[in-house]
């Protein structure tokens, strides 16, 4: 990838390794999740496209059932230097490098946006619906700085590309229904993100993890309702999620060739998984 | 018989009413009345009865017989609209004259196939080679005489154009090959008629874009340039071949991927091909000579596209388009002289990108050049 947005790309790959050290003790209940993890899991894949990959935050997961009770998530990420804002979960660096402890809502305990997390308080992660799955289905694997001649890694879990899009595909779906049109500014990239993963993995992988996704109690609700949101956003031209795809897409690009392969793929998607 | 020249409408009709007429039973008489009462359609003035004969008995009894001329050999496909052609032009007469006329088709040449329709449709005819079938019920006449059943001006008559894939396949070898090289070597190279190249090269020598060292001897040289430039005044990409367009979902790369390992038999040319030779901007559109665009999409696993397509199958002009091909990194490209015609007329950049490829064909003519010897 040769985009302007190339150090954007690798400081937030360093924003992300320094806070999974610094959860270093609680390393098995964090699982990679957002666009980070949409790029570790399309890495090596088709990057024809000229879309900037770009993002400064890593989000992260946690598993309440994994987490243990030192040093607190809070403590731990203020000892890098990540200090939590004003909203729970949300931790910031002074150079602005931004990470969210998030935790799937069927897990979070009662509350609205807080997760109930014991000895880390009520403000050290936030609860986001959606995000069930990446507790069911991931894998460890392998991630590096992306500093040239850096030999800097982390093995961490990453979530699956189906939990993946389940969750981006709620994000938008929420994000769609919010009045706060500020908060849909992002969407042409978080609809990109899924296109990413539509054209990188495999169908058949992709429907196999369904499968598990629905079998399981945890994930099942979340995965039945972003197969019928992802239907209804993905699966025509005319439909908003193909449209946000096409809007991340710089003119320059074939946008008749996104929006049709983009269909083409949900189609294929959703044809194997209903 | 008249050979090997352009034969004018008003001498195949002469011709064929002196052939007739000599047949024709003592005392019956066959009338050229066209010269007065030549019909125009009010319409359209190019439709118009070529000639009116009127065949007359011994006793006058007689009927007029309306007279179609094609200087060029008939088709048998083309007797459907020969025949409603007549039909119109005969319809506009009756009402004009009140009379029944019979049909009656004049040509250089008719086939078998040709007067076996013809004959069906109960059309008369006549061509050159002396190929007669006239029949008539009132006054009764029957006359049928056997011409020849292959055409003899075939390959004989002067080339006008480069267009079709007989035509392509000569000028394929033109560019292809290194000169000097023989009539018959190029013949059997490209799996044309000695008489074929002759023709071509008659076209060519006359613009000077073919040299022969005399007139029945090798062909010395070859200006590709001009001679690229001059095809392409007669074959586009997207009009002389059978275009379809397809979609692969995950891009390019994943087609090509499968070219790999596919067993299909196909050709890359367009933008990809010369991409990997004179690098201009990155191609988006995949463009494949295969036989069967509805096969082949199957086996790659494409789907149809009508829009945002990002590849084309193309069934080709003739199957030269497959020959001379070169593999390169596990893939089959089409002959860089096809691919250059290709983008020359091509959709898209293709003329940009025929540009920076002829470039590169001009410097290094010693790597795509081919020897007529080192081949077999």
């Amino acid at each position: 990838m040769e985009t302007i947005d190339d150090q954007h790309y690798i400081d937030a790959r360093e924003t992300l390794l320094d806070s999974v050290e610094a959860l270093g003790p609680h390393s098995d209940a964090v699982i990679l999740v957002g666009a980070q993890a949409i790029y570790v899991q399309v890495e090596g894949e088709d990057d024809s496209i000229a879309v900037a990959q770009f993002t400064y935050d890593a989000d992260l997961a946690l598993d309440p059932d994994l987490l243990g009770d030192s040093p607190t998530l809070v403590d731990a990420m203020g000892r890098a230097g990540f200090l939590l804002y004003d909203q729970p979960g949300l931790y910031r660096r002074e150079s602005g490098a931004q990470v969210d402890l998030l935790v799937p809502q069927a897990v979070g305990g009662p509350g609205r946006r807080a997760a109930r997390l014991g000895v880390h308080g009520n403000r050290a992660a936030m609860k986001v619906h959606g995000l069930e799955g990446a507790l069911v289905s991931h894998k460890l694997t392998k991630v590096s700085s992306l500093v040239p001649g850096a030999d800097r890694s982390c093995l961490l879990k990453v979530a699956g590309p189906a939990a993946l899009l389940v969750a981006k595909v709620h994000k938008i779906g929420e994000r769609l229904q919010d009045p706060d049109l500020r908060r849909r500014d992002q969407l042409p990239k978080d609809a990109f993100d899924i296109y990413r993963l539509l054209r990188a993995i495999d169908t058949a992988e992709m429907v196999e993890e369904f499968r598990i996704l629905q079998a399981h109690e945890i994930s099942s609700p979340v995965t039945s309702e972003a197969l019928s949101m992802f239907q209804r956003l993905f699966s025509t031209p005319s439909g908003m999620g193909t449209e946000l795809v096409v809007r991340a897409v710089p003119s320059t690009e074939d946008l008749d060739f996104i929006a049709a392969s983009s269909v083409a793929l949900s189609q294929d998607l959703l044809e194997a998984t209903t | 018989m008249l050979r090997n020249s352009y034969i004018s409408e008003t001498r195949l009709l002469d011709t064929a009413a002196k052939e007739i007429g000599a047949r024709l039973p003592r005392r019956w008489r066959l009338l050229d009345r066209e010269g007065d009462e030549a019909v125009r359609s009010p319409q359209d003035s190019s439709r118009r009865i070529d000639a009116i004969w009127e065949i007359r008995d011994p006793d006058g009894l007689s009927t007029d017989i309306i007279v179609e001329v094609k200087a060029t050999p008939v088709e048998p496909r083309l007797v459907g609209s020969v025949e409603s052609q007549l039909k119109a032009l005969s319809d506009l007469r009756c009402r004009q004259a009140s009379v029944n006329p019979v049909f009656m088709l004049v040509s250089t040449y008719l086939s078998p196939l040709t007067r076996e329709r013809l004959a069906k449709a109960g059309i008369s005819y006549a061509d050159s080679t002396g190929n007669i079938r006239f029949t008539i019920e009132r006054p009764a006449v029957y006359i049928e005489t056997q011409g020849a059943d292959r055409n003899p001006f075939r390959d004989e008559r002067p080339l006008r154009s480069l267009k079709g894939g007989r035509a392509g396949r000569v000028v394929r070898g033109l560019l292809d090959y290194q000169t000097p090289f023989g009539t018959r070597e190029l013949a059997a190279e490209t799996a044309s008629s000695p008489a074929m190249i002759s023709r071509v090269c008659s076209l060519l020598e006359a613009d000077e874009i073919v040299t022969k060292e005399s007139p029945r001897g090798r062909i010395v040289s070859v200006d590709w340039e001009t001679l690229a430039r001059r095809w392409a005044m007669d074959y586009d990409f997207t009009a002389s071949n059978t275009l379809t367009s397809w979609l692969e979902p995950r891009g390019t790369g994943a087609l090509f991927a499968r070219l790999r390992e596919t067993g299909l038999q196909y050709s890359v040319t367009g933008s990809f091909a010369a991409y990997r030779l004179a690098p201009f901007a990155e191609p988006r559109l995949a463009s494949l000579y295969v036989d069967d665009p509805e096969t082949a999409a199957q086996s790659l696993g494409l789907r149809p596209a009508d829009a945002g397509g990002n590849v084309l199958l193309v069934r080709p002009f003739d199957p030269v388009a497959f020959e001379r091909a070169e593999r390169d990194d596990g893939i089959t490209y089409a002959r860089v002289t096809q691919v250059l015609l290709d983008l020359m007329k091509g959709p898209g950049r293709g003329p940009i990108e025929a540009e920076a490829l002829s470039g590169w064909m001009r410097d290094n003519e010693d790597r795509w050049k081919l020897s007529m010897t080192s081949t077999t």
